[in-house]
């Protein structure tokens, strides 16, 4: 048999061979991952279309384009490239847009992913470095999503940067240094700009694609994880081949993400930077939130009272700190853990998991996970206390009030419900007696001792609120 | 001949045994699908063109996009159904690789050896392709403007004066005989085609003020560069990038690598005994384009006087 030009230089007869006769599970919630993979290549491509426009600079340029209210003014010079993108460049708008909500896609597919991986328990051994990994991605990922957010240095881009400056700041000890380090100058000054476009555009994008690399390693290495069912098992797996059933099936995925992507610009407008105008340290928009994928740590910054912070051995503990140091470190840091800490729990023999639990015979995991995400979107939901005082005609401060009882008190209450139903729906499924999970009721106690913390601290807020009241009366 | 057993235990791979659950044999009513949707491609990049240079409204090129895509998608989907047998198989946890020797060529893996089907298949999927590619020839065309009739002659007029620039209008006086000096049209200092050398030449037969005056484009025909030197000695003004000499009474190409004159600037006096331009350049400024351009009607004939 005659070699091609290609065969005869690249290894193409064995590789292709391996490539070709990798199996793919059948069910579409494999197919999120690969979301997530083309949201990341629409955004690639569409990023490196808009840089070809976008000016890193914040010194001021004469606005001249098509802009009426604005022309003629002196504004930032990455803001009016943006403009110019947007309202002068056919096409630019579109590929805007399209970033934006192949961003969007790209987050929220990650997440809805990583979901079903924790909930059928695919994350376990021998998978926890995938996880990590793909804990690591989300992490990046939301990064982006912040400098690509603050960037255009409108209204809303410069008041996240300088919200970023007080979060580097609010660390304890090293906090100064710092936001020293990463910004050069006094804020918002003119290398910030450069710096987080560094950020976005080549940092961000090349971390994620080498996480992106060693995760597809170790799913091809690991094998696709299965749902229960005929003529798969531990050590067999059921699916198509790469080709030509995946290949089609991806390509023609790919593509439909893209035309989702570009039916999303069609109809959505990506917020009008015009709107806000540029960034102008003296004016502020309102009502003003992040993307929806950072509002839990707004709705941190904003729920956290101020009687938490503390002074320790020359360091200050604020609320910054808090809500976006710590938090995303807990929940990231707890999700990591978290494989280890269920071997550990259930006590069961370590060994290979290559075919999926059923999320209602799991019920610790099933309960802790709902209870979790639970907490972050109602945190979340803080984020629009503004928007929710306005609805509800209360005072801001009372949302607050109200959100943090909410916030603190759902989460155990749902876990406790959660987990005393999953354990007689496993019964019964099961049949036989469960495994042990000796350490079940001891965590049930200790998030009804949070959960208690948590009332003390809003009555500890309510008294404080009525003293104050009484002597200001 | 490769070394595929990484590891201890995996030699039971070598004839892994692997068995085909399931068979979908390729439909040729697939087909009939492809063709539609190649259609669709192909009204959808029309479609896109027309609205591009139209109006470009955002939301119908977007929506025309998302349109092409989902019709691609199709494409891809049929394309791939229509030319290939799809198959569940069951195989053994964890993958390893067959053995590589006797495998087949990349077209037989592929299984895309047979004639017709093949061509059919790299047919259809390579035009809906072509047809995305087309339609992403536009937002490319966004990049730049395009390039007009005239840009790149500078902005000298009639009465412009010549400035230093340093921003000083400029009188006979300021320059001696057989001396140069870099000038820029008056309220353009900073446009990059309008530099000028103004040269007062040594050798004139007229000893009047104005004669021996000579202005010339200060842009190299060859490459960009600025022709910075005026040689007194030889009455040549050369640029030092890659020496192309030119003479300093026609601006004609005397040696180097220049393919033709630099622009003349024809000039006068104006009022207060300040030196003006009597016209634009006259003449291609710089080094001629890659593509062919229409000529500009020549500035001579518009002149007046």
């Amino acid at each position: 048999m005659a070699r091609s030009f290609w065969e005869s230089r690249l290894p193409l007869r064995t590789g292709l061979q391996r490539a070709v006769r990798k199996l793919f599970p059948s069910h579409w919630s494999f197919l999120l991952g690969e979301v997530a993979l083309f949201s990341f290549v629409v955004l690639i491509v569409t990023g490196v279309y808009l840089a070809l426009f976008y000016r890193a600079s914040s010194v001021p340029s004469v606005y001249a384009g098509s802009y009426a209210p604005m022309r003629g003014r002196p504004l930032p010079e990455a803001f009016v490239s943006v403009m110019t993108l947007s309202l002068d460049v056919p096409f630019g708008l579109v590929v805007r847009r399209m970033h934006h909500w192949a961003a969007h896609l790209f987050i929220a597919s990650l997440l809805l992913h990583a979901a079903r991986v924790f909930f059928t328990g695919a994350f376990r051994r021998p998978r926890e470095l995938t996880w990590w990994l793909g804990l690591a991605m989300f992490a990046q990922a939301l990064v982006s999503g912040f400098t690509g957010y603050a960037i255009p240095f409108d209204l809303r881009g410069g008041a996240s940067i300088r919200m970023a400056l007080t979060t580097l700041q609010s660390i304890p000890w090293v906090g100064g240094w710092l936001s020293v380090l990463a910004f050069g100058e006094e804020f918002p000054g003119s290398l910030i700009l450069g710096r987080l476009y560094l950020v976005h555009v080549l940092l961000g994008p090349a971390l994620i694609a080498l996480i992106l690399l060693g995760h597809l390693y170790l799913v091809v290495r690991f094998t696709h994880t299965d749902y229960p069912g005929p003529r798969r098992s531990e050590s067999l797996e059921v699916g198509g081949p790469a080709w030509p059933d995946q290949a089609a099936r991806s390509t023609t995925l790919m593509l439909l993400v893209g035309a989702f992507v570009a039916g999303l610009s069609a109809f959505l407008p990506v917020e009008a930077i015009w709107h806000y105008g540029p960034f102008q340290p003296y004016a502020f928009y309102e009502p003003l939130q992040p993307d929806w994928f950072l509002l839990w740590i707004e709705g941190a910054y904003r729920l956290l009272p101020p009687q938490l912070n503390f002074h320790l051995i020359g360091a200050n503990f604020t609320g910054p700190f808090y809500g976006a140091v710590l938090l995303p470190t807990i929940v990231l840091g707890g999700c990591a853990i978290y494989p280890y800490l269920e071997q550990r729990m259930s006590g069961a023999i370590q060994r290979d998991h290559h075919i999926l639990e059923d999320f209602r015979v799991t019920p610790f995991r099933t309960a802790f996970g709902s209870a979790g995400l639970s907490f972050l979107v109602l945190l979340s939901f803080g984020a629009i206390n503004d928007r929710m005082a306005t609805a509800w005609h209360m005072s801001v401060s009372e949302v607050n009030v109200l959100w943090r009882t909410v916030t603190l008190g759902v989460p155990p209450v749902l876990f406790l419900a959660l987990y005393v139903a999953g354990r007689s729906i496993r019964a019964r499924r099961v049949g036989a007696r469960p495994r042990r999970q000796p350490f079940d009721w001891l965590l049930s106690l200790a998030t009804s001792g949070v959960a208690l913390v948590a009332a003390i601290l809003i009555l500890r807020d309510r008294i404080r609120r009525r003293i104050g009241k009484n002597r200001l009366g | 001949m490769s070394n595929s057993s990484e590891g201890s235990g995996r030699s039971r791979t070598e004839d892994e045994p692997r068995v085909v659950l399931e068979r979908r044999p390729p439909r040729s009513t697939y087909l009939a699908g492809a063709v539609f949707s190649l259609v669709a491609i192909v009204l959808g990049a029309i479609g896109l063109y027309v609205e591009y240079l139209g109006e470009a409204r955002a939301p119908l090129l977007a929506l025309g996009l998302s349109g092409l895509l989902l019709a691609l998608a199709a494409l891809v989907l049929l394309g791939f159904r229509s030319s290939f047998a799809f198959r569940t198989e069951q195989g053994l946890r964890p993958y390893a690789p067959p053995s590589s020797d006797g495998s087949p060529g990349v077209s037989e893996a592929l299984g895309l050896s047979a004639g017709r089907p093949r061509r059919i298949f790299v047919g259809l999927l390579g035009t809906g392709f072509a047809g995305l590619g087309a339609a992403l020839l536009l937002p490319l065309r966004s990049l730049g403007n395009r390039p007009s009739e005239g840009m790149g002659q500078g902005r000298w007029r009639r009465g412009t004066r010549l400035m230093t620039p340093e921003g000083r209008p400029v009188v006979v006086q300021d320059l001696p005989v057989g001396s140069s000096l870099a000038v820029v049209p008056d309220g353009n200092a900073g446009d990059y085609p309008s530099v000028a050398t103004l040269v007062r030449l040594a050798e004139v037969a007229d000893s009047s003020s104005e004669a021996g005056l000579r202005a010339y484009s200060r842009i190299c025909s060859h490459a960009g560069c600025a022709v910075s030197i005026f040689n007194r000695a030889d009455n040549t003004l050369v640029c030092p990038c890659h020496w192309s000499v030119f003479d300093a009474s026609t601006g004609a190409v005397v040696s180097g690598p220049a393919p033709r004159p630099l622009a003349r600037l024809p000039i006068g006096l104006g009022e207060e005994g300040y030196l003006v331009a009597m016209g634009p350049l006259e003449g291609p400024v710089g080094p001629p384009l890659g593509a062919v351009q229409p000529t500009p009607k020549s500035p001579r004939s518009r002149r007046v006087v």
